[in-house]
């Protein structure tokens, strides 16, 4: 097998990480043989190795000298108080610090102090006077919650690896010089464990602390207490408030990209017997978790029926967890986001408890009451809300036995009718009915219940040529595309019949190929005692279609050396062809009528780029960071469609975007904060750079108040924007899009957005209600009042009978669509 | 070791003649700058000083030194409110040696342009002797993703000068 260039580059970075394996090492001499490119690559990577090595030495050289300076200057500088130890100890090892808000029990150092210390630490002779006993520590104080997060779960682990190695004396230290949501997360990790052990502990360190703050996440709600710090003078040196950032709409967060990628997150997760509340020690976990970072695949519960998950926080999309353990009922967990404006936020700890399973079964028969053997039998689950957790239902490769029986040994005992689906499929058969099965809990219990299948509906017919001759090995098929996979399909036998079974009633599109013919499709309504559907095939056209560069040089991707390729077996009207090579631009549909031309040439350019400075209109300065979205005018149609999807963040003042499609126009609209969003002009790909500057103007969008329906602020709702003409799509009262950004009012339920230009809307979204507002009525300034969200309830039939588990969806004629 | 928890200047002059380096190579990943980088080392080893009693595992001083430094970075890039100033090495080191090519400026350049926390693995790894596992646990993360990260690392470095090249 052949190396890609892209493998080899990864065995070239591994190599100067370390000796390869010979097997590697050969295959990176092998392709360095054959593939200049990589060997000048390699060239150039030994050559700056090579000068990092030296650049080291130098480095080391030029740094003894220094380090012999500062120890020097260390020597001579004034005396330096030593923090005194065990006690602080906590705070150091664990990056140190306290709390934001109320009750700062340590002091944060002055700026002066700073100044201070710096100045006796460059060896000049000032005495100080010993620091005052409140004087701690340089510990800075926390400015922001995810700072607070992130002590918080540092002491959080610290604890739990101090009581699985019982180092109570540590873990009581740990509990009194801890943030007050790392110690009621210690308490609840104590409750937790739920041994007679971890329940004294947890007594004791309850006993120490004060009386617990009504709301644990409010963590001004801290009061400090006398004796958690022994020997120490509290001192309040700010209010509060001070030290938090107040809270700011959510739209341009300046974390947003550049996330600390440093950051872990901890996720605790124990397993216990649902009935006893005993741990479940060695029960299996399986994870998946988007996008694919570096976590195990499979774990098991520690003697305390624990795990903790380690993960880089800032990148979590979705988190699922499967867990096993016989004799019981497993169970899934679920978390991901639900709107766009959320960021996922998995929990410190997460307990399950595993119940024993029920036995269920029940039957499969046809209409007639004769059994069906072989039917497979799942079970689907539905979702409910944000964090979720299933029973997990072992339910893979179940079928019916000779006598139509299934059974299942463990299955959930306390779930509710229409909680769940059962989906039952045979090549055969179909179900009676064309909707989801919803048994009855009690029959699948009592293993009565049955469900009726009938004979699947036959599509059957032949496929000749125009002179009536079978053609056989023809391939026939449901659906429009060649490249369905996973559908009914079948080949013709020796007569040119064909026979897709197992059909329901609907609309279907057949197609046909086969070598040497056009392809043929054909809609089609499934009915019952369908006549034969026959398919004549004419030959196919041929084109011949040479695919050269901007220069024209010959290409050789799927064609011959001069860059010449036969399409055989075309219909005879339009088809569209994407053409591709790497390092130019594709055509991602290059019409071919093979009726009417025979011969076709496609030239290929290589990949430009669109980019440019982004500037201040005023002041022509530039603007550093701003958001770019590419935008691709589909039909030339001069109306670009944003690829919100491939929005970034970019922090040098340049946008660049590659123009990697040939046939369609580029643009790009900048957004920035405090400024109008900006579009360039729509640029076809030229083959080289295209070079415009966007200019932005300042300006504040528009900000205003969301009341609730009963005129409180409403807080947490989500405004977006939506131009006119647009939609928004809704489901249960979320926006399904991801790429979808909106705003999020504050306490007091102000928001602020960034520029947009008229005509647009508003659309305001709450748990409680709902709210659209037109730019010309915010313009007047109106207050914005949410209205409840309104319901609309309905029975569905189907050919007379309720129909359950459709999908609804509702249209407006203004107003977004609900689903 | 221990004379220095006790209060011995002496004994912790000699820890910052040995770890100095060290120290100042995640303060420069970080921040960039020369200049900077001298000045956040000083206050770290000033904090180290006054918080090594606190230290339960002499042992682990490196460590411990080098993860006040990275914090101490951090604070310094939090406390400035903007990101990393453009990556350069200690004028000297150009001095020092007439035998440079305009190459180091291309290497230099390369170096600048990535993430720090690509960055500050790979110049540990040079500097420490090519050793990942010290980089790991200096920087107070696991071995295999430290490896992932100095490969990710590597792998840019031949990007950006491969492009460099072509363009």
């Amino acid at each position: 097998m052949k190396d890609s260039c892209r493998d080899i580059r990864e065995l070239l970075a591994e190599r100067l990480l370390g000796p390869l394996a010979p097997a590697q090492l050969e295959r990176l001499e092998r392709h360095l043989e054959g593939c200049a490119a990589c060997r000048q690559l390699a060239q150039r990577l030994e050559k700056h190795d090579r000068y990092l090595s030296d650049w080291s030495q130098m480095m080391r050289a030029y740094l003894s000298d220094k380090a012999e300076r500062a120890a020097e200057a260390f020597l001579a500088a004034g005396p330096i108080r030593q923090t005194r130890p065990l006690r602080w100890g906590w705070i150091v090892s664990a990056a140190a610090v306290v709390m934001a808000g109320a009750a700062v029990w340590l002091i944060q150092p002055s700026r002066k102090d700073i100044e201070f210390r710096h100045e006796l630490f460059k060896g000049k002779e000032i005495v100080s006077e010993p620091a005052p006993a409140d004087r701690i520590s340089a510990v800075p104080v926390v400015r922001n919650q995810g700072q607070l997060e992130e002590q918080t779960k540092i002491q959080l682990r610290q604890a739990r690896y101090f009581f699985e190695t019982k180092n109570i004396p540590a873990l009581a230290a740990l509990f009194q010089t801890g943030t007050q949501p790392a110690r009621l997360a210690v308490l609840d990790y104590l409750a937790q464990i739920n041994t007679p052990e971890a329940l004294r502990v947890l007594e004791d360190l309850q006993k120490q602390s004060a009386p617990p703050p009504a709301e644990p996440n409010q963590h001004s709600a801290i009061v400090p207490r006398a004796g958690s710090v022994p020997g120490a003078a509290k001192k309040q040196t700010e209010p509060p408030a001070a030290a938090v950032e107040p809270a700011r709409p959510v739209w341009f967060d300046p974390n947003a990209v550049d996330a600390d990628n440093w950051r872990t997150g901890v996720l605790g997760i124990q397993v216990i017997d649902a009935v006893t509340g005993e741990p479940i020690p060695g029960a299996e976990l399986k994870f998946d978790i988007g996008p694919k970072i570096n976590i195990p695949k499979t774990a098991f519960t520690n003697q305390f029926g624990r795990y903790e998950l380690n993960y880089y926080e800032s990148k979590i999309a979705f988190l699922d967890v499967e867990i096993r353990k016989k004799p019981y009922l497993g169970a899934q967990l679920y978390w991901g986001m639900n709107s766009p404006v959320d960021t996922l936020v998995l929990p410190l700890q997460r307990r399950v408890s595993l119940r024993q399973g029920c036995a269920v079964g029940g039957r499969v028969e046809t209409i007639d009451g004769k059994p069906v053997e072989g039917a497979a039998i799942d079970f689907s689950f539905h979702r409910t809300g944000r964090e979720e957790e299933y029973p997990l239902v072992e339910d893979a490769g179940l079928k019916t036995d000779a006598d139509g029986r299934w059974e299942l040994q463990t299955f959930p005992c306390d779930l509710d009718y229409g909680t769940f689906d059962m989906n039952v499929q045979h090549p055969e058969y179909v179900p009676e009915k064309p909707f989801s099965i919803q048994p009855l809990p009690e029959d699948l219990r009592n293993k009565t219940f049955l469900v009726r299948m009938k004979q699947g509906l036959v599509i059957s017919g032949q496929v000749t040529d125009s002179q009536g001759r079978p053609i056989e090995g023809a391939r026939v098929f449901a659906g429009a595309d060649r490249f369905v996979q996973g559908v009914k399909e079948t080949k013709t036998d020796a007569d040119g019949r064909y026979r897709l079974t197992n059909c329901t009633i609907q609309n279907l599109t057949i197609t046909v190929t086969a070598r040497g013919y056009a392809p043929v499709l054909q809609e089609l309504s499934v009915e019952e005692n369908l006549q034969n559907v026959n398919f004549i095939l004419s030959p196919g056209y041929q084109v011949l279609v040479r695919v050269i560069d901007s220069k024209g040089y010959p290409h050789q991707v799927q064609t011959d050396a001069m860059g010449f390729c036969t399409l055989e077996d075309l219909p005879p009207d339009e088809v569209r062809f994407s053409v591709r090579k790497e390092g130019y631009a594709f055509y991602h549909g290059y019409p071919i009528t093979a009726s009417e031309q025979n011969r076709y040439e496609i030239v290929l350019y290589p990949t430009g780029k669109l980019t440019g400075r982004v500037l201040d209109a005023q002041t022509g300065l530039p603007v550093e960071r701003f958001q770019m979205t590419p935008g691709i005018d589909w039909n030339n149609s001069q109306q670009p469609i944003w690829q919100n999807s491939q929005r970034r963040i970019c922090t040098n003042g340049v946008y660049e975007q590659l123009l990697y499609y040939q046939d369609v126009g580029w643009a790009v609209q900048i957004e920035a904060e405090g400024y109008w969003p900006a579009q360039s002009k729509v640029y076809i790909n030229q083959g080289r750079d295209i070079v415009e500057d966007i200019f932005l103007a300042k300006e504040r969008g528009p900000a205003g108040t969301v009341y609730l329906p009963d005129g409180a602020p409403a807080e947490s709702a989500e405004v977006y924007v939506v131009q006119q003409g647009r939609s928004l799509a809704l489901e249960n009262g979320y926006v399904r899009d991801s790429t979808r950004r909106a705003a999020r009012t504050d306490s007091e339920g102000r928001f602020e957005l960034p520029p947009v230009s008229p005509p647009y809307n508003l659309i305001i979204l709450h748990e409680v209600g709902y709210g659209e507002i037109s730019d010309e009525a915010f313009e007047q300034n109106l207050p914005i009042t949410l209205q409840p969200w309104g319901r609309v309830e309905g029975t569905v039939y189907q050919n007379n009978k309720p129909a359950p588990n459709q999908k609804i969806s509702l249209w407006g004629i203004r107003s977004p669509m609900r689903r | 070791m221990q004379q220095a928890q006790q209060g011995s200047r002496q004994a912790y002059a000699d820890l910052i003649r040995t770890y100095y380096g060290s120290v100042y190579m995640v303060c420069l990943g970080y921040l960039g700058n020369p200049a900077d980088a001298e000045d956040t080392a000083q206050e770290v080893f000033l904090k180290g000083y006054t918080k090594i009693r606190t230290l339960r595992r002499p042992e682990q001083f490196e460590g411990w030194i080098r993860r006040i430094a990275k914090n101490e970075s951090r604070n310094f890039l939090r406390r400035r409110r903007k990101e990393t100033s453009l990556f350069s090495f200690p004028a000297e080191i150009f001095a020092a040696k007439d035998c440079l090519e305009t190459s180091y400026e291309e290497l230099q350049s390369a170096i600048a342009g990535m993430p720090a926390d690509l960055r500050v693995p790979l110049l540990m790894y040079y500097f420490d002797g090519r050793k990942a596992d010290h980089v790991a646990q200096a920087l107070g993360v696991s071995r295999i993703s430290i490896y992932r990260r100095l490969k990710e690392a590597v792998g840019l470095l031949g990007e950006v000068l491969r492009k460099g090249r072509e363009g």
